[in-house]
This record gives structure tokens, sequence and C-alpha cells, in this order.
């Protein structure tokens, strides 16, 4: 007896040291549970009777309203917390905000909010919790989207356009909210496009633009443009190249890149495009905003025919246009269509989805966190939804917005005035909410801005190497040994090479490798041992039993 | 006995199973501590490698400029060592020529002397053979006749055995010429030939030193500001200038106001390193290769190169354009630096304030007012990048009333028509309070 309790003592003694082996988990355990730490901290309760500051930094497009809409969410804001007071900082430039967050990492003094694009989180996020990953404050029953202790009424995930909040996952987190989205458009002046005998279709496409473009070339004897009696006509001027090489490749579903970093844009289909891109330069027929300046000018002025830029730049476009850098006396007067960008393919349209998110930023006490998640939530709500988006051709991105009839009443007074209903800016709107099905982004890395630059930057070569050569006297060949030095020179300028690939996380235990000798061994003694165990406790027990 | 053992292996692999435990942990420990140590040697490496990097980039550079400076060096020597060899072959084909010249010119004059020793007799021969005529014409007429028959027929013998002579001494003194051309073709051929061998040899020598150091520098020549407005969009330019002003530094790249006593220039977005920034001080004279482009009607260098030059400066005084105001001519005046007097300050918006911000939030961006001039109106503007919030040019437009008159100094920048970047204001004549205005 005393024995056999020895031995079972022995046995549990063994079970216990078991599981001390057991016990030392791997690196990313370690790692996953600090993560959700954080995430768990911030969601316990906001303790109102303490003060808040949340630093809130903003871009507006040189918008007086949109500044104006900025203050009134504030205010309206801290009316429903009078705890939390919102510094806010405004920005006109996307990259001025980027290289100031950028520089405020390393002394911790980053905004509690920020306006921003997912590219730029995606390169925040290579610091250690910078950015707070927002998932379980999403879905935070108190303060989550939709939230019972929510002061306002916000939207719930459901009624978030769910395009636009995938658009802010990095990493299979989210670590941002949409804030406003817009598309790319063609403005198009149709009565230049019918004076030159074609009709214009609904659906664009890229053949067609190049064709009318062409033909706009024409000149008379005295050499003005016979569709527009001037010396100046560029038929068609695009303001984003880097949205155009991106645009193209998705029509043409060519690679561009990879969630991993992987750069792949120097490819056959770029080089096509860029022979067109070539062709219709040396034609005169095409120009970019960096070579020739703001496509609105050009068309407002009967300058130009196809005229792609964003659908926030609404306002800049026609002939009524609101606002307008060009004098009264150069305003040409035509009737102007907005249309989405022109297409390869109509069977499989693709247009690119931009416009800003907002970010929180971590911080080490947690409530401050949940504040400043409110405001970014708040953010969301209908009237600073529909308030903004007014302001440009936005569309809110929510489809509960989207849905109120204020926001309905709007649409439909369409072209009642040239200001808050300018039909331009209007039909801009709709024309994302007709296609946001269409609408992709590109994979968000840390580099995926440069490669961006690059795409755009890859067409801005070709095109200036063609206007100055044919300025020279001479036509550049643009073949592919050509292409092969631009390609090297925009990898170069862009250091593509540096952007570094990201190991797949979902397969990091196949990378850990097989287990050493020596725990096959120990393990494979210890099954050993209990099965001994088992037969020799099975043994006395037979035996007992024939001799009991 | 049996129960025993068993009791003994047990707590054997017992004992066994908390060593493994305790060596596993403690390996694990180690693992992370290593982890840990070998990150930070991965940061220390990183960070000792950019340093490399950057140290080896530098040691390239500079190795980079000392076989510039070497190959140019070897260049001006192989020039100057074919230039010398040039000038000693033309030297010595010129003094063959010469030499050969004058013997040629020597072996003449001994055949003309020669002629006229040939000659000299004949001459006088056919002064006896006349006088003998006249006097046989007076003495008998048939005898004269026959005489003087007889005595042309002598003449004429003895003139065309001077001619032949003549003709002989010409051949010969032709022959002698053509000896002394060939000598001199000759020569000459000779001379160029090694003048030829010498310029082969100092080519190949420029051609490989250029090869070794870098691609070919644009052959532009440098262009008076005349030629710089006659050159055509998208060509490339090479200007000599002097710094007036620059914007802020950002990543390597600069935009600089310059100008030269012919004109102005603006330099878009330059390349340029912050130490070199540091030396682009007003009056700093450099040359700048780039294109021509126009944006928005502003002519401009871009993708510019530059040099700086040490030796003479140059700052431009304001030239007063205040009559050009809304004329066709401003333009050829484009970012020059130039003064406005005497312009009034007008509300910039409805809600008529005299200026509006770009960023009105923060105050940290552009500035923007209107001014007239005999009831036509212009946009000005203060350039952040250029003058920040706290010049005094910006301070001074914050101050701004509605009605003030100003003198304004500023760059004739250009953007869908003049859009001057203010650099001082002056209030020549305040607006009148608002109550003197209503009374009045």
């Amino acid at each position: 007896m005393k024995n056999g309790k020895k031995t079972a003592a022995m046995a549990m003694l063994l079970c216990l040291a078991m599981l001390l082996c057991g016990c030392h988990g791997g690196d990313g355990q370690g790692e996953l549970m600090e993560s959700a730490d954080i995430e768990k901290k911030v969601y316990y309760s906001l303790d109102e009777a303490r003060q808040y500051e949340v630093v809130f930094w903003a871009k507006n497009d040189t918008n007086k309203v949109q500044t104006a809409q900025y203050r009134q969410a504030i205010a309206d804001f801290e009316a429903l917390y009078p705890n939390i007071h919102v510094e806010m900082r405004l920005y006109t430039d996307y990259g001025e905000i980027f290289k100031d967050v950028k520089n405020n990492i390393s002394t911790g003094t980053t905004p509690n909010v920020c306006i921003t694009y997912p590219d730029h989180i995606a390169t925040y996020l290579t610091g250690q919790d910078i950015v707070a990953p927002l998932d379980d404050l999403m879905t935070n029953e108190l303060y989550g989207l939709g939230g019972s202790k929510l002061k306002f009424d916000g939207p719930t995930r459901e009624e978030i356009v769910p395009q636009f909040l995938e658009e802010c996952v990095i990493g299979g987190r989210h670590y941002a909210l949409p804030y406003m989205r817009s598309t790319e458009a063609c403005y198009v002046n149709k009565t230049y496009v019918e004076k030159l005998g074609f009709t214009l279709p609904d659906q664009l496409t890229w053949d067609f633009v190049w064709e009318v473009s062409d033909a706009a070339m024409q000149k008379a004897e005295d050499g003005t443009f016979l569709v527009n009696g001037k010396d100046v006509m560029i038929p068609c001027i695009y303001k984003s190249t880097d949205n155009m090489m991106i645009q193209m490749l998705r029509q043409l579903n060519a690679p561009y890149s990879e969630a991993d970093g992987s750069v792949l844009i120097f490819n056959d289909q770029t080089r096509s495009i860029l022979y067109t891109v070539a062709e219709q330069v040396q034609l005169g027929a095409f120009s970019t905003f960096k070579i020739s300046s703001y496509p609105g000018n050009f068309l407002n002025a009967g300058e130009c025919i196809f005229a792609i830029d964003s659908t926030a730049g609404a306002t800049w476009m026609g002939t009524d246009a609101p606002n307008m850098d060009i004098h009264n006396n150069q305003v040409a007067q035509f009737e102007t269509v907005v249309l989405p960008v022109p297409q390869f393919d109509w069977n499989s349209p693709r247009m690119i989805s931009q416009g800003p998110s907002v970010c929180v930023f971590n911080r080490e006490d947690p409530q401050e966190v949940l504040a400043s998640w409110l405001f970014a939530q708040f953010l969301l709500t209908d009237s600073v939804q529909i308030g903004y988006s007014q302001t440009e051709g936005y569309l809110p991105v929510t489809l509960k917005a989207q849905r109120t009839e204020e926001y309905q009443d709007y649409l439909a007074r369409r072209g009642e005035d040239n200001n808050e209903h300018y039909y331009v800016k209007i039909d801009a709107a709709k024309l994302l909410m007709a296609h946001t099905a269409d609408t992709f982004v590109t994979p968000v890395f840390d580099g995926s801005t440069s490669l961006r630059q690059a795409a755009g930057q890859l067409i801005e070569e070709v095109a200036k190497g063609v206007r100055r050569s044919k300025a020279s006297g001479k036509t550049l060949t643009v073949d592919e040994a050509y292409l092969d030095t631009v390609f090297r020179k925009v990898s170069d300028d862009n250091r593509l090479d540096e952007i570094q690939r990201t190991g797949d996380t979902e397969n990091a235990d196949e990378e850990m490798g097989p287990l050493p000798g020596t725990a096959v061994a120990l393990l494979c003694a210890l099954g050993g041992v209990w099965l001994l165990i088992g037969a020799y406790a099975l043994a006395r027990v037979i035996r007992w039993k024939k001799h009991p | 006995m049996k129960k025993n053992a068993l009791t003994i292996v047990l707590a054997v692999l017992a004992i066994a199973a908390i060593v493994f435990a305790v060596t596993t942990n403690s390996s694990n420990q180690n693992l992370r501590n290593e982890k840990t140590a070998l990150e930070s040697q991965l940061d220390k490496a990183v960070k000792d490698g950019e340093a490399a990097v950057t140290a080896a980039q530098e040691e390239a550079a500079a190795a980079l400029d000392s076989a510039k400076e070497a190959a140019a060096a070897e260049l001006a020597a192989a020039k100057e060592e074919a230039a010398a060899e040039l000038a000693a072959a033309k030297e010595a084909a010129a003094a063959e020529l010469a030499a050969a010249k004058d013997e040629a010119e020597a072996t003449i004059n001994e055949l003309k002397a020669q002629l006229e020793e040939a000659v000299k007799p004949a001459a006088e021969a056919v002064e006896n053979v006349v006088e003998t005529v006249e006097d046989a014409v007076e003495a008998a007429p048939e005898a004269v006749e026959e005489a003087v028959e007889g005595a042309a027929e002598t003449a004429a013998e003895v003139v065309e055995n001077v001619t032949d002579t003549v003709k002989e001494t010409a051949e010969a003194a032709q022959e002698a010429a053509e000896n002394a051309a060939e000598t001199v073709e000759g020569a000459v051929e000779e001379t160029a030939d090694a003048v030829a061998e010498v310029a082969e040899n100092a080519a190949d020598a420029v051609e490989g030193a250029v090869e070794e150091v870098t691609d070919a520098v644009a052959e532009v020549a440098v262009m008076s500001h005349e030629e710089y407005v006659a050159a055509a969009l998208d060509t490339e330019v090479k200007v000599e200038t002097y710094v007036q002003a620059k914007q802020s530094w950002w990543d390597n790249k600069a935009t600089i106001y310059a100008q030269s006593p012919d004109g102005a220039y603006f330099i878009y977005n330059m390349g340029i390193s912050q130490e070199d920034y540091e030396k682009l001080v007003p009056g700093t004279k450099i040359i700048v290769t780039g294109y021509k482009a126009e944006w928005s009607g502003e002519v401009e260098i871009v993708d510019a190169t530059y040099e700086i030059v040490e030796g003479d400066t140059f700052i431009a005084e304001p030239a007063d354009m205040t009559a050009l105001l809304g004329t066709d001519e401003l333009i050829a005046h484009q970012n020059e630096k130039v003064a406005f007097k005497g312009v009034t300050v007008e509300a910039y918006d409805e809600k008529g304030a005299a200026f509006a911000y770009k960023n009105e939030e923060e105050k940290s961006d552009d500035l923007y007012f209107k001014v007239s001039k005999d009831g036509v109106t212009y946009n000005f503007c203060v350039e952040f990048y250029l003058c920040g919030q706290d010049t005094d040019v910006y301070k001074a437009v914050e101050a701004l009333n509605v009605g003030d008159v100003i003198d304004v100094e500023a760059f004739l920048y250009w953007y869908e028509g003049a859009n001057p970047h203010t650099t001082a204001i002056t209030v020549v004549t305040p607006a009148a309070p608002a109550a003197e205005a209503a009374a009045e």
C-alpha cells in the first residue's frame, strides 16, 4: 500500500514535471497576449470626472467651408462631452501631416486623432504600438460602433459602407475608420466632343479617348486648333499619374504589388501603357498636371476635352464652377459631363477608391485612447458626414448618412445653383455611389507610398523624355532599352529595392522547423513510461482478479 | 522489490522531467536573451551597415571627385600636350613652307636674271639690226627693203630663239616651282600626318579619360538671358546667374529665385544637399543646367543641376514696374525682383478682409491679398516657404487694412497671370479710419 502511494506520488510528480515542460510558450504567443492586453485596456468605461485633451490633426482642401465643418463637429462633440476638449491643427497637405507624424513618433508627441491614409498608417506601424488597433473598440458594447453608452447617434458597423471599412484593414486588423471617400472622374467637354463629330458615350473607353484626342489635334492653316480656334489644346490631361498607372494596371488585371511588399510594377503591361503614353505625348494629345498644370484650368479655358481628376475636385470643373483659378474672360462656354474614368473593358470596370481616413494613436493611458476613439467615431455621424461631403464631390462613408432625407434632398436639388448644389459636384458624388462596388485599393505596407510615387513617375519620365526630344527636333526612340533605363531610374529614385518583404504570419509555424531530437526523445520516453505504467496497472488488476 | 524498482524508475523519470523542464525553460530564456541580444546586434549591425554604406558612399563620392579631378587634369594635360605638338608641327610646317618658298623665289629670281641675260644680247642685236637697217634704208631703197626683210627675218629668228630660251627658262622655272611645291606639299603632308597622329593620340587619351570618370556632360553652352527666353520649351538650357532668394529646403530639393543683370530665372525644385543649400546666400553665382518648362504661365527651369562659382556676386535692385501693371509688357520681366508703388489694398473676399490665409487655423501657409492700380485689381501673395510667419512682410500683410496705399517689393512670379511673391511692404498712406470715411 505504501509503495502504491509512493508510486502514485511519483506519477503525479512526473505529471507536474511534464506540465513544467509545457509552460515555456513561444515568442509569438507572448506577443499576441501583449497586443490583446493593450486592446483590452481601453474600453472599461470613460471616467467623465476627468478632463481629456484630444489633439486632432486634419487636412482641408484650402476650403473655408471645410474648416467650418471641422469646427462645428468639434463644437457639437464638446457639447456632448464637456470633459473632452479637442485641439485641432489644420494642414493643407497630406504629405505635411505624414512628415510631422513621423517626426513626432520618436518623441512620443503624435496627435491623438489624425486624418490620414492607410499607406501612411503602414509606415507608422513600423514603430511598436504607435497606432491603436480598433477592432475591439469597434465591437465594444458600450463605446463601440452603435454602443449603448454613446451620447451620439453613430453608425453601427453594418451601417458603414463595407468596402470603405475594409480598406482600413492592415495586417488583418482595423487601424482606421474611413472618413470621406472619392474616386477619379473624367470631366468631359461634351460640346467639343460633338464638334469633332463624335457621340459621347456613357461609358468611356481608352480607345475612344485617344481617338477623340488625336482628332482634336487638327489645325487650321493659321496654326490654331480647329476645335477651339486657339493656340493651345491638350485634349487629355491627367491630374494624378500614379492613379493613372495603378488603375490601368488593375483594369488590365496586371500585377502592381502584393501585401507582403512585393514590387511587381515592372512588367509588360506597364510597358504597353508607357508606349501608349509616349505615342500620345508625341502627338501633343496628352499631358499631366506636373508638366502642364491643373486639368481644370485647361478644361475651363476650353483647352482640354478630357480632364481626369478626383471627384473631390468637382467644384473646380466646368464653365460655372464656383472655384476658378483662371480669369473670367478666359472661361469658355461648354457643357460639362462627369463620367467614370476610361476603361479598357466595361465588362469589369475598375476605379480607384481614395479619400481620407481617421486613425487613433496609442497612449499609455487607456482613458485617453477611449476619449480619442469617441471623437474619431463622432466624425462618422450623419451631420459631420453630410456637411463635409457637400463641400466637394465626396461621398459619405456611411450608408446611414447616404440614406438620410437630408442627403437625398441634397442630391435631388442638383443644379439648383452653382454653389452648394453645383451639378458637376453632385454628379461626381453620384458617380461614386453608383460604382462603389467597382472601386479598389492597393495593398498597404511600409513602402507602398514610395511605390505609388514610382508608378506616377514612370509616366512623367516618359512624357518628359518625349517632349524634350521633340523640342530638340528629334524623335525619342521609346523601346525596350529605353524603358529599361526608365525602370532603373524610377526604382533608384524611390528606393524600391529597400522595400522589405514581410513573411506570411499565417504560416509562421511552418517556418519554425521540426522539433529538436532531444524533445522528440523525451516525449517518446514520457509516452513510453505512461504506457508501461498503464500496462503495469492493468497487469496488477488482472492478477488481483485471478487471485483476489 | 518490483514496486520499489517501479517507484525508483518513476522518481528518476520525474527528476529527469523536472530537469528537462528547468533546462528547456532556461534554454528558452537564454534563447529570448539571445534573441534580444541578436536583435540589438542586428540593430547595431544595421546602423553599422548604414554608417558603412554612408562612409562608402562618401568615399566613393570622394573617389569620384578625385577621379574627376585627375581625369580633368589628365584631360587638360593631354590637351596642352596636343596643342603644343600641334603648334610645333605647325611651326615646323610653316618653316619648311617658308624655306621652300624662299628656295622657289630664289630659283625664280635666278631664272629671271638668266632670262634677262639671255634677252640682253638679243635686244642689243635687234638694236644693231635696226640701225643697220636704217642706214641701209638711207643708202639704197631696194637694198634697204631686202636688208629690212633680212633684218626682220633675222630679228624674227632672234626673237624666236629668245622666245625659246624664255620658254625653256620659264619651263625650268615652272619645273623648279613645281619641285618646290612638291617639296612643300610633301612637307605639309608629313607635318599634317604627324599632327593628325598627335591629335589622334590626344583624342584617344581624352576619350579614355572621360569614359573612365562619368557619362558625358551636356554640351549646352551657357546662354544669355535673351537666348534663354528664345529657347523653346522642353529644351535644355544652361545659364549663369546669381541667387537672389530661396525657398525652404526639403528632401534634398529647393526652389531658387535667381537673377543676372540681363534677366531673371525661377529654378523649381532643384536637387541640392542641405550643405550646399546653406552656401546659396543672396548674391552667390551659380551655373544652372536644366530644362525650360512652363507651368500655368510661369516659365521656369526644372530638373536642374547646379555649380557654385566662386567670384563676383550680384544682387538685383527692385525695378519699378508700376507702369507696366495690366500691360502685356509686364510678363517680359517674369521672375525679376520688382517694385509696385502706390497701389491700394482691396478687399480680398466678400467679407471685406484685407487678406486671407491659405491655412487660416494654423497661419502656417501662404497669404493672399489684392491691390489695385488705376481701377484694375491684381492678386499678390506671400509665399510661405520664402517668407514665413516670423518675417516682417508676413506680419506686414497681416496688419494691412483695405484702403492702405502701399509700396510692394516682390519676385514677379506668374500663375495664370501676374502673382508676385511679395518680399517687402511699406505702407505709404494708411487707410482713413472708418469714422472719417463715413463722415466724408
